[in-house]
This record gives C-alpha cells, structure tokens and sequence, in this order.
C-alpha cells in the first residue's frame, strides 16, 4: 500500500509540469472557460479603442513642434490650440486628441501618447476588438479544429492501416498506393487550391488535415498489424471462429492503442501550425473569426507601430506547440518507448 | 535496382497526376469560373460566350481535363486572370528567380549552420554543446516558420533596426527570411547528422583510425563524416523540396515577390491558372525531391533496393 503509493509519488514527479502548466494556461482552460474569461466580444470591436498597447505599456508614439520660440504670449496660445492641430500622422493612420503639451527647451511640443489599460489587458487591434478576449477565443478554435482533425484522421487512418495489414493483397496495394500518394503532395499548396475555390473556411482546414493526415496513421499501424497477424493469439481467434471484424476490432486494435494514442498526441502540435500557418496565409479560419493565425497576419503591417497585435498571438502559438511537443515526447516515452522514431 | 527504380518513377508520376487531378477538380467544382472574374452587370452576354468557347469552357469536363493535361506537360496553363494579357506560366516563371535566391540561401545556411553542428554535438555527446544542439533541434522543429519570421522582423528590424522588414533587395534583405526558411531544416539536419555520426564514431575503424594516430580532427572530420554522409546527403532533396512549399508562407511574412507570394495572391484573386500553375510545379519539384532521395537512398544503401 505504502509502496504502491510511493511509486505513484514518483511517477507523478516524472510528468512534465511545466509545460503541463502551460498547456492548460494557454490552450485548455481558456478554450473551456471561454465566454467566462473573455471580459469583451471576440469579434466585436469599439472603433475609438483603436491599436491600444497592452496594460504595461505607455508610449510615446510621436510629437509635433507646435511653437518654435516660446514666450509670454505663444505660451498662452498653447490653450487655444485647436482641436485640429492636435492631430498626428503616424504611419497610415492619423492620432487625434489626446495631446500632452509640454516645453523641451524653447520649443513647445504636443507629445501623443497611447497608455494601455486594464480594460484591455493585452491591448486592442485595429478594429478595437480586445486581443486578449481574442487570444481566449482563439484558443477555443485551435483546439476543436486540432483534436476533430486528429480524431477523424487517425480513425480514417487506423481503419485502413489495420485493414491493408489484416487482408493484405489488392487491398494492401491499393491503400498503401493512395497512402504513398498522399505523403508526396504537398500538403500547403492544395489548401492554397482549395482556398481559392472555396473561399476561406474552417471546413477547409479540416478537410486538408483529415486527406492528409491520415496516411500516417495507416502506414504505421499497418505495419504494426502485419507483426501482430503472425503471432499466436490471432491464430487461436480465427480457428475458434471469430469473424474478421471481430478480430481486428476485439483483438489487434487493443494491441494498437498506444501507438495510435503516442502518434495523435506527437500530430496535435504539428495540426495547430497547420491551422496557424493556413490561417496566417489567408486560406484557413475566415475573418473576423478569432484564429491565431489570423490575428499574427493582421498585426504583420503594423509591426513598427503597433507590435502587440500580432507578437501576443505569436507567442500564444509558440507556447502552445513548444508544450504539446514536450508533452507528446514524454507521452511517447512513457507508452511506447519502441518508436523514438516517430 | 533497375526495377526498384522504375516503380519509383511509375509512383512519382501516378502522385503528379493525381496532383492534377485534384487540381483541375477543385478547380471546377468552383462552378463557372467566368461568372466570378466578370465584373457585374457590364458586360455583354454574347462577350461571356465568347470568352467561353474561347477558354473551351463549354467542352465536356473529360475533354477539358485532357485539354488541361496535354498543355500542362507543355507549361501552357493559359493566359492569367488576374494580369491580362500574360501567360501563368509566364508569371511564375518571372518570380521564380527570386524564389530561387531565397532557397539557395536557406540551403546554404541549412548546409553551413546544420551539418557542423551535428557532427559537434555527435563528437562531444552529452556534453555541454550537446545539450544546445538538443535546444536547437527542438526549438527548430516546434516554432511555426510565420512566427519565427514575425518574431525576427519585430526583433531586428523593427526594435534594433539592424535589418530592413521586408521586400526584396540586397543582401540584408535576405538574411532573415533565409534564415526563417532554414532553421526547421536545420534542426531536421542536425539530428540527422548527429545520430549518423554516433554510428559511426562507434564503429572498429575509427577505433582503428585513432590507434594509428591521426589525429582526432582529421578521424572526425574525414574519416567519420565522409562515412555518416549517406543520410544527410540523400536528406538534401527533402530539403530542396520542402524549401519550394515552405516559401510561400515566408514569402508571405517578408513580402518576398516569389512564387509562393504569387500563390497566395493568385488565391485572392482567384486567378485559377496562375494558382494552377504554382501548384503543379511546386508539386512536381516536391516529388521530384522525394523520388531522388529514393533513388539515391537505394543506390548507396543495398540493403533497401533488395527488400
């Protein structure tokens, strides 16, 4: 009992808590708990809270020369300063308001400065829509798309892999043929088809994912079944009369659980760049939906100005990958410790 | 091997054909692509019909797709949507030199950043360089190439001001979509390298090597690494073929007027034989990778040709 418990202890020590930690903070509890996170709409935005930095940052973001020799009476202008002059340009967009007057030697200068808030944790983008709220959102989209790719591809995958090694023959032929057509293609490009006939849309994500993923489930666990056909237990099956179906589901499939578990954990990071990179392209998640990718692509143009509006969601993506990647090896180690390989 | 081989190629092409064929498929399940590049209302009916029988739109879906097939084995893809008067193939071929540069300068870097270290690291294992080379490899292969090139930008060019942002120019221009391009092969490459390089190092003749007396430098980086060469060298067509498609995601970060640049413009557009086009010799370039690296792989290891 004390010994079971010790061990229990120490296996638990092994999990990575880190990037347990941060799996959960970045990507699952933010996609559970979205409507009670997000304090604001994730595709709402308010046009006066434009391009906000985020709550830390206070900038200057530009000054104007309005009095090149201050005295007496220039220094009283100062209150009649227009409305209109307190307006700067500043990339394509203009600043207006807001200016803070203050004398650097003779000169007086209006400073415009953009002072992030708590209402906008992490700032706001260029249509005033909240990036944190977003980033929640958005965690809740990366995560559905991820895991409904992986499910339906790895049992589209698994299905025929263990199919093309329990029958073999034209069946082996034929499968492996498409698996070998599949693995050749390249996987960008045909989103990038896809996209233009379509028009931009989560179904087309999914789609690439689930043709494309799938062959690296069936070659894998085809091989796997070929080993398992050949051992005992199979034999005994078919000759107390157990149907094919009942075989590969009752009898191989439990066999391959963990390989098929270690491989759709080691793909989750790899689907997520792919939705973020389809995204980002312009051919994934369709605007104004709250898709990481998407918000690194809005942000790219005003990364002189404005960097939070595409370096949070960046970050986001790193964190996420980086934690999935160092959880699907320690996963891998821990069931499946043959196929380092992979 | 000269069966191996022929499979091989019969492969390779069943895979481009089957590139055109989900080309040319999706292309058309668009519906008519003339009612989505005409501009409303004014145009005349009989202009439409014309541009129809023109394009051969009103032939059977068969005979459009021999059509398609036999020009495109010639490079003709027709005229453009989106840039009258030139011929897709034409576009593509007038920024594939910039997508060339891009390429040949990640492969560079690729070869220069990743093949050293991984006979580094093979050489000094578990120690100190090891574990950077660990670092690297993984970072490498987990960071998105989009954020670590919006990352660079913001650091370098935006934030020390070192490099310019973006577009196309002299050599500063290049380093850092180069090096965005790069760094997932890199870290691919170097462990590449490094677990080749265990093998061998561990191997009699290196033993031998070394009771001979010669010294150590000249054991690692000949006499190991000419014989741990076989797998990053048949690597380099994968590499090739994976700079070709990841181009256009950081020709889109760097706005580098490539071909992959033209691809996702030709998207918006909707310019189907400029898109047509990219995609089917990106696809070709692909598979044409992996069939070498096949070939190549076969030819310097026997014991896959004869499995």
């Amino acid at each position: 009992m004390l010994i079971s418990l010790w061990r229990r202890v120490r296996e638990a020590r092994r999990l990575p808590l880190l990037p347990l930690v941060m799996l959960l903070v970045v990507l699952v509890i933010p996609a559970v708990f979205a409507p009670l996170i997000a304090p604001h709409s994730p595709v709402e935005g308010n046009l006066n809270d434009r391009l906000l930095p985020p709550f830390w940052v206070g900038e200057t973001i530009g000054y104007k020369t309005v009095v090149e020799k201050v005295n007496r009476e220039n220094r009283l202008n100062e209150i009649l300063l227009k409305d209109a002059e307190r307006r700067i340009k500043i990339g394509d967009g203009t600043i207006t308001g807001g200016g803070q007057i203050v004398q650097v030697g003779d000169q007086l200068e209006i400073l415009f400065r953009k002072e992030g808030s708590t209402k906008y944790l992490l700032g706001t983008d260029k249509n005033g829509m909240d990036i944190f709220s977003r980033l929640i959102y958005g965690a809740r989209l990366a995560l559905v798309v991820s895991l409904l790719g992986i499910v339906v591809s790895g049992i589209l995958g698994s299905s025929l892999g263990i199919i093309a090694g329990y029958y073999g023959g034209i069946w082996d032929t034929i499968i492996m043929r498409l698996v070998d057509i599949s693995l050749s293609i390249s996987l960008v490009l045909i989103a990038l088809v896809l996209a233009a006939v379509r028009g931009p849309s989560i179904d087309n994500v999914l789609i690439v994912i689930c043709l494309f993923l799938w062959s690296r489930y069936a070659r894998l666990i085809r091989g796997e079944t070929l080993l398992l056909k050949s051992q005992d237990f199979i034999a005994r099956a078919q000759v107390s009369g157990a149907s094919d179906l009942r075989i590969m589901y009752k009898h191989i499939m439990p066999n391959l659980a963990n390989t098929i578990i270690v491989l759709a954990t080691l793909q989750i990071g790899f689907v997520i760049i792919l939705e973020a990179s389809l995204s980002f392209l312009g051919a994934g998640v369709p605007r104004p939906n709250p898709a990481w990718g998407l918000m690194v692509a809005d942000g790219r143009e005003l990364l002189s100005n404005a960097w939070w509006v595409s370096l949070v969601p960046t970050v986001a993506i790193v964190l996420t990958v980086l934690s999935i990647n160092l959880l699907g090896d320690w996963v891998r180690d821990r069931l499946d410790p043959k196929q380092r390989q992979i | 091997m000269q069966r191996f081989i022929l499979i091989r190629f019969i492969q390779a092409f069943v895979a481009i054909l089957a590139v055109s064929i989900i080309v040319f498929s999706l292309s058309h399940l668009s519906g008519d692509p003339l009612t989505t590049i005409m501009p409303m209302g004014d145009v005349e009916p009989e202009d439409i019909e014309a541009l129809r029988v023109k394009w051969g739109l009103d032939q059977p879906l068969h005979i459009q797709y021999g059509v398609f097939l036999k020009n495109a084995v010639r490079g003709d893809f027709g005229e453009s949507y989106a840039f009258g008067g030139q011929t897709a193939m034409g576009m593509v071929l007038l920024r594939f030199p910039a997508t060339l540069q891009l390429a040949g300068a990640a492969l560079v870097l690729t070869l220069v950043i990743g093949l050293p270290l991984g006979v580094i690291t093979a050489v000094r294992k578990d120690g100190w360089v090891d574990y950077q080379g660990k670092a690297i490899a993984f970072l490498g292969q987990a960071i998105p190439n989009f954020c670590l090139g919006i990352g660079l930008m913001w650091f370098f060019a935006v934030w020390l001001g070192w490099l310019p942002t973006s577009g196309r120019g002299g050599i500063d221009h290049l380093i850092m979509p180069a090096f965005t391009l790069a760094l997932f092969q890199v870290a691919a490459l170097l462990r590449l390298t490094r677990s080749a390089m265990l093998d061998v190092l561990d191997t009699e003749f290196i033993k031998m090597a070394r009771i001979k007396g010669i010294p150590e430098w000249k054991v690692v980086w000949k006499h190991c690494l000419r014989n741990a060469f076989i797998a990053p060298l048949t690597y380099f067509a994968i590499i090739i073929g994976s700079f070709f498609t990841g181009t256009v995601v950081v020709e889109t970060v760097f706005s580098w007027p490539g071909v992959g640049q033209l691809a996702v413009n030709s998207v918006f557009a909707r310019d189907f034989p400029t898109l047509q086009a990219v995609v089917i010799l990106g696809s070709s370039i692909y598979i044409a990778a992996n069939l070498l690296v096949d070939i190549l792989y076969a030819y310097l290891d026997p014991r896959i040709r004869y499995s």
